[in-house]
């Protein structure tokens, strides 16, 4: 199933998007992928037809959700419709964009258009992204430059809220108006000169209240940090990282259930070093859906309920992983290897949201320990289907055996074949009852050469060549920050020093401000 | 080593070598001083980066802390006309330090002896099979 995922994301999915970049689908072509998709993922054909074991819905859902990460067909659809518009807001010089804006709207500027409203119908490509329009406008902001083309109330700027969502004052907002306060930059124009008055009605309760108003809005502006310059205001996409837009943050902002906090679970489901496989089985085992005869009852199956393993009991999930004879003998052999109780409760689900995350101080042991439910749930389904199918059984000691291979060729993997002894007693008892020389597993792979390592001393350019040295400060992350440099030529001598300060900003555009500063200078 | 003049550097390196700036940026807010960045470098210049630990860019580092400490000036021009003149004593001091030979202080980190069975158990440092061989791991700060 882990195998049939991967080709399905790079596929079966990939397949459509160009057709899903341009045109809304019909909803029976898209059922149609969808039903492609799904058979596919539970290994149905069209004479073998398989259960599907969990619903589509939630098998959407991303990984950190308690879903699989797949993107249904009509979702798919959607981001790259809302995509197409983002890139006519965009790119407004490309020919494209300029014939869309010369056929549905005729006499806006480019920069109007984030405010579209009435919307003409159109093409079948302009009616697939026309729709996505508000979603568009929604999640979208001004970086201000220049201040020209951002609305001071309408828009939204700075990565904050609208203003007219955060003072609901038709009185202030027609009071800018009619001051001709429209623009971010005639605001900035009025107050740097001292010329913004506040609007001071007759009554005293009004005059409270408006300077009471007034001292949040100040502040509501202070925040956000503009620092003006005589670049063209751009519009950005507002979402957590970079400012511009990926289907992938538009598709989890549209689609993803964000309300409360995640689950625990996922994460250590979707563990990173445990093999796919384990992961895929590991979830369906979470939401208690793999084929246990408790399980195949429900469904209508009639045969015999027996655990294979015991042969004394009815076979359930938490019998067959946690209660079964066999699994308690593999159990007290971990808690023994690890001179650690582990969540033993009858509730596998339970069992693997109450993990203990990184109990050791070793980062291998941590490593080690996250990986044991996973192998060994799977190790008892591996041998209960054994058992089943093929007839043939192993010992407790025999399973023990393979259970610790596959954890040791795990780990080496994780390390490199690199690892160190840890420093605690009870830890290097515990390193060697897990026999962890993973050297022995060093024979192809070799570690990647580590990075060379930077200068300690100063040395002066080559002839004819200039040394900058640059570094931005900031106390805090945003704080009140600073940037500076030197300039020196080949012979060492100073040419040129600068220094600034940024107000209240982070660390990183601090330093980015001092290296565009001294290659400006130094031009 | 300073973590974040090193992602700066990391990142203009990488647009340097042809990435978009958008690839790079890590906030909305970094993006736009990359993109000027990146307009800047299509120029012909002839630019290499190198991170440098902070005891080689010590003159850049009280600029800074400078910068840090002001709150609206901007200052740039020669050293000779630096008014501040704790400052510019400073400046003078490290500029100097920069041009002295380094002082070496070589850090013991580990030492061990043992008898060379083979020349080819250490291929980078060739020593006499049948000797003793002394194994020193020094750094200099």
């Amino acid at each position: 199933m882990a195998g049939r995922l991967v080709l399905i994301k790079s596929v079966l999915q990939a397949m459509p998007l160009y057709l899903f970049s341009t045109l809304a689908a019909p909803k029976w072509v898209l059922k149609a992928i969808r039903d492609l998709q799904r058979n596919f993922l539970w290994g149905s054909t069209g004479r073998n037809r398989k259960w599907a074991l969990v619903n589509w819905k939630e098998v959407c859902k991303l990984k950190t959700e308690g879903g699989l990460g797949l993107r249904d067909p009509l979702q798919s659809n959607n981001t790259m419709g809302a995509r197409m518009w983002w890139n006519w807001l965009s790119k407004p010089h490309s020919p494209w964009a300029r014939l869309w804006q010369a056929k549905y709207a005729r006499g806006s500027q480019w920069h109007d258009l984030i405010r579209i409203n009435s919307i003409a119908q159109g093409s079948p490509i302009w009616n697939a992204a026309k729709i996505h329009s508000r979603f568009i406008q929604e999640h979208s902001f001004w970086e201000i430059h220049s201040g020209t083309l951002a609305k001071l109330w309408e828009d939204s700027w700075q990565q904050l809220p609208k203003l007219e969502n955060l003072f609901q004052m038709p009185l202030w907002q027609s009071y800018m108006q009619q001051e001709n306060l429209i623009q971010v930059h005639q605001f900035w124009q009025q107050t740097q000169h001292q010329e913004y008055q506040i609007w001071r009605p007759a009554n005293s309760w009004q005059r409270d209240w408006a300077s009471e108003t007034y001292l949040d809005l100040d502040q509501e502006l202070t925040q956000r940090r503009i620092r003006y310059s005589n670049q063209q205001d751009k519009l950005r996409w507002d979402h957590k990282h970079k400012g511009t837009f990926t289907t992938k943050e538009a598709h989890q902002l549209r689609y993803s259930d964000t309300q409360g906090d995640q689950d625990q679970l996922w994460a250590r489901v979707w563990l990173p070093g445990l093999w796919p496989k384990i992961s895929t089985f590991l979830w369906l085992l979470s939401k208690r859906r793999i084929l246990t005869w408790d399980n195949l009852i429900k469904r209508g199956f009639i045969g015999p309920s027996r655990c294979p393993n015991c042969n004394l009991h009815t076979e359930t999930i938490s019998h067959l992983m946690e209660t079964c004879p066999l699994a308690k003998e593999l159990w007290e052999k971990v808690e023994k290897c690890n001179k650690r109780t582990a969540p033993r409760g009858e509730d596998v689900t339970d069992n693997i949201r109450s993990w203990d995350k990184n109990p050791f101080k070793s980062q291998l042991l941590n490593t080690l320990w996250g990986l044991i439910p996973g192998f060994l749930y799977w190790l008892l389904w591996k041998e209960r289907n054994s058992r089943i199918f093929n007839n043939t059984s192993r010992t407790t000691d025999a399973l023990w055996l393979i259970y610790k291979r596959n954890i040791q060729e795990t780990l080496a993997i994780r390390t490199w074949y690199d690892t160190d002894m840890p420093e605690a007693q009870q830890e290097r008892d515990i390193f060697k009852e897990w026999n962890l020389d993973l050297s022995a597993f060093a024979k192809v792979i070799t570690r990647p050469p580590r990075s060379s390592t930077s200068p300690s001393s100063w040395s002066p350019p080559a002839c004819n060549s200039f040394k900058l040295n640059f570094d931005g400060a900031a106390k805090g992350n945003p704080g009140p920050a600073g940037f500076g440099g030197i300039i020196r030529s080949h012979t060492g001598a100073p040419l040129h020093i600068y220094y600034g300060s940024l107000g209240k900003d982070t660390n990183n555009v601090a330093e980015m401000e001092g290296l565009w500063q001294g290659i400006c200078l130094a031009e | 080593m300073e973590g974040d003049s090193l992602i700066l550097i990391t990142a203009a390196k990488k647009i340097q070598a042809g990435a978009t700036a958008v690839k790079v940026a890590t906030s909305w807010r970094l993006l736009s001083r990359l993109e000027s960045l990146e307009a800047k470098l299509q120029n012909p210049h002839s630019i290499t980066f190198q991170h440098v630990r902070r005891t080689a860019n010590q003159v850049a580092d009280r600029m800074a802390n400078q910068g840090v400490s002001q709150t609206s000036q901007y200052f740039s021009g020669s050293l000779d006309i630096v008014e501040d003149e704790q400052l510019k004593k400073d400046c003078i001091a490290l500029v100097q330090k920069d041009l002295s030979p380094p002082r070496m202080r070589v850090v013991v980190s580990h030492t061990s002896l043992w008898l060379v069975s083979r020349a080819s158990v250490r291929p980078n440092k060739p020593c006499i099979p049948g000797g003793l061989a002394l194994n020193v791991t020094a750094r200099s700060i």
